[in-house]
């Protein structure tokens, strides 16, 4: 009898184990931009990934408006592997997260203003010869995008 | 009185003959499938058409060949309704009354249901192993629809073109709606959905059956169920909005959101739309959101693929995938 209970008890120790990673194998992650809404989104089929620019409203003025940047303007760029669609042979669709990048426009002296890079999550994105691309040239990319249309 | 004590001979010999008294007479009223003559079959390679002949021809041709025991009644009727079902969808016999554009559509559609394990029906193979599909058979199935036109990258002039009107689009862009004049309406009563922008976003899709990218968003119900794994069904007044854009692939190699395509909406009223999944489908193509379809009897079309495709992820597509499904290439 009392080896009965010892077995119920390692089974639901096992159990109690299990449960978890179970759950994690369940979840669906969202990439959540807080208040940013999308600028626009590409694809990079040689590195396998797909990516959404997304601005704050100042970002979003400037991009639609051409208007310059202007001191307050938030980009993030989530960057994502592209894995193919299980229920859309056709289709990639976005796994898990490999990057967030953020450019944001600060004031500076004399009027001017400070632009600065922000690696937030993930290895700094190489070229295609797998060289780390400068935060300079990343910040010139991620100005460079052109805003989507919403109708 | 004398009660009769049947031996099970006797039982067996007793219900097959009630049996043959039910079934004979039903046997004259069996439906007959008729082979309507063939106007024009798609023009696909030898290896691909003997595919297509040995595993949807019996139910998506005017060519259907019946073993003797598809038409004994029931079993007949079963396979006339399935037959009769299929030639609607798409019938391989009068291909040459499609466009251009359903025809490719219809092969992508037919080649992922085979290579997704949804046809041939499983039932009906089982009965006719001769229609299974191999995985050689989907290999060549795969090669032939990626060699398909729309799956070219464009040229560069074709390029141009799509990028030069997605910039005049842009131009004439400064974040207004054309539905903020008038709320466009589809014909079975979906309205257009204005502040999307706003909603989280839940996926990003890039086709290359179609050309085209997208981006697609979900109001809080939807994000709740995705998040609790509550979608099978989804609850009531989850609403689905995905944006859909013309792919530019530039010089980078970058496939870029080019000029824009559609906004296509799923919104969730059990009560309103139960033909169709508890769905209510809609598309507004252009700047100028013009709704799809001619009847309201459109949104068939979207809900049969999205019933045979999705139906294990509350019929919709593009939810994220699980965690453990995205180590999966």
């Amino acid at each position: 009898m009392k080896n009965k209970f010892l077995l119920f008890g390692v089974i639901a120790l096992l159990t109690a184990c299990g449960h978890s990673p179970d759950e994690q194998s369940e979840k669906r992650e969202m990439f959540d931009a807080g208040l940013q809404k999308v600028i626009t989104s590409f694809a990079d089929p040689k590195q396998g990934t797909m990516s959404i620019l997304y601005g704050n409203s100042a970002a979003r003025q400037d991009v639609l408006e051409s208007a310059g940047n202007i001191p307050g303007e938030v980009f993030t760029l989530a960057t994502w592997h592209q894995i193919a669609n299980p229920r859309w042979y056709g289709t990639y669709i976005n796994g898990r997260v490999k990057t967030v990048e953020t450019v944001s426009i600060l004031p500076s002296l004399h009027d001017n203003v400070a632009v600065v890079y922000h690696l937030v999550k993930g290895s700094a994105p190489g070229d295609k010869r797998g060289n780390v691309i400068s935060s300079r040239d990343r910040i010139n990319f991620i100005l460079s995008l052109k805003p989507s249309v919403f109708p | 009185m004398k009660t009769k004590n049947w031996s099970g001979i006797q039982k067996i010999g007793a219900i097959a003959g009630v049996a043959l008294v039910i079934f004979l007479p039903l046997q004259f009223i069996t439906p007959q499938i008729k082979n309507p003559p063939v106007t024009g079959k798609p023009a696909t390679p030898k290896d691909v058409t003997r595919i297509f002949e040995r595993a949807c021809y019996d139910c998506h041709s005017n060519e259907t060949q019946l073993k003797w025991f598809d038409k004994i009644v029931p079993a007949s009727w079963e396979v006339s309704n399935d037959v009769e079902e299929a030639r609607s969808r798409f019938n391989f016999s009068e291909w040459d009354k499609l466009s251009k554009a359903d025809q490719q559509v219809i092969l992508w559609k037919a080649v992922n249901a085979v290579i997704t394990g949804k046809m041939p029906l499983p039932s009906y193979v089982a009965l006719h192993p001769e229609t299974n599909v191999t995985s050689a058979d989907i290999e060549t199935l795969k090669k032939y629809i990626n060699s398909l036109p729309n799956n070219k990258p464009d040229n560069d002039s074709a390029a141009q073109v799509s990028a030069n009107a997605a910039d005049n689009e842009r131009q004439h862009y400064h974040g207004e709606s054309e539905a903020t004049k008038t709320i466009p309406v589809a014909l079975n009563g979906v309205r257009y959905v204005t502040g999307y922008q706003n909603w989280q976003v839940i996926s990003t899709t890039n086709r290359f059956d179609n050309n085209t990218m997208r981006i697609v968003y979900g109001n809080d119900i939807t994000v709740k169920a995705i998040k609790e794994n509550n979608i099978n069904p989804f609850p009531n007044g989850a609403t689905i909005v995905k944006v859909v854009w013309n792919k530019i692939e530039d010089k980078d190699d970058l496939i870029r959101a080019g000029a824009f395509n559609a906004v296509q909406i799923m919104i969730k009223d059990e009560k309103k739309y139960p033909r169709t999944g508890g769905w209510g489908f809609a598309i507004f193509n252009g700047l100028k959101l013009v709704p799809t379809g001619k009847t309201a009897l459109f949104e068939n079309d979207c809900f049969n693929c999205h019933k045979l495709q999705a139906s294990d992820n509350g019929y919709v597509f593009n939810i994220p995938l699980k965690d453990r499904e995205l180590d999966i290439k």
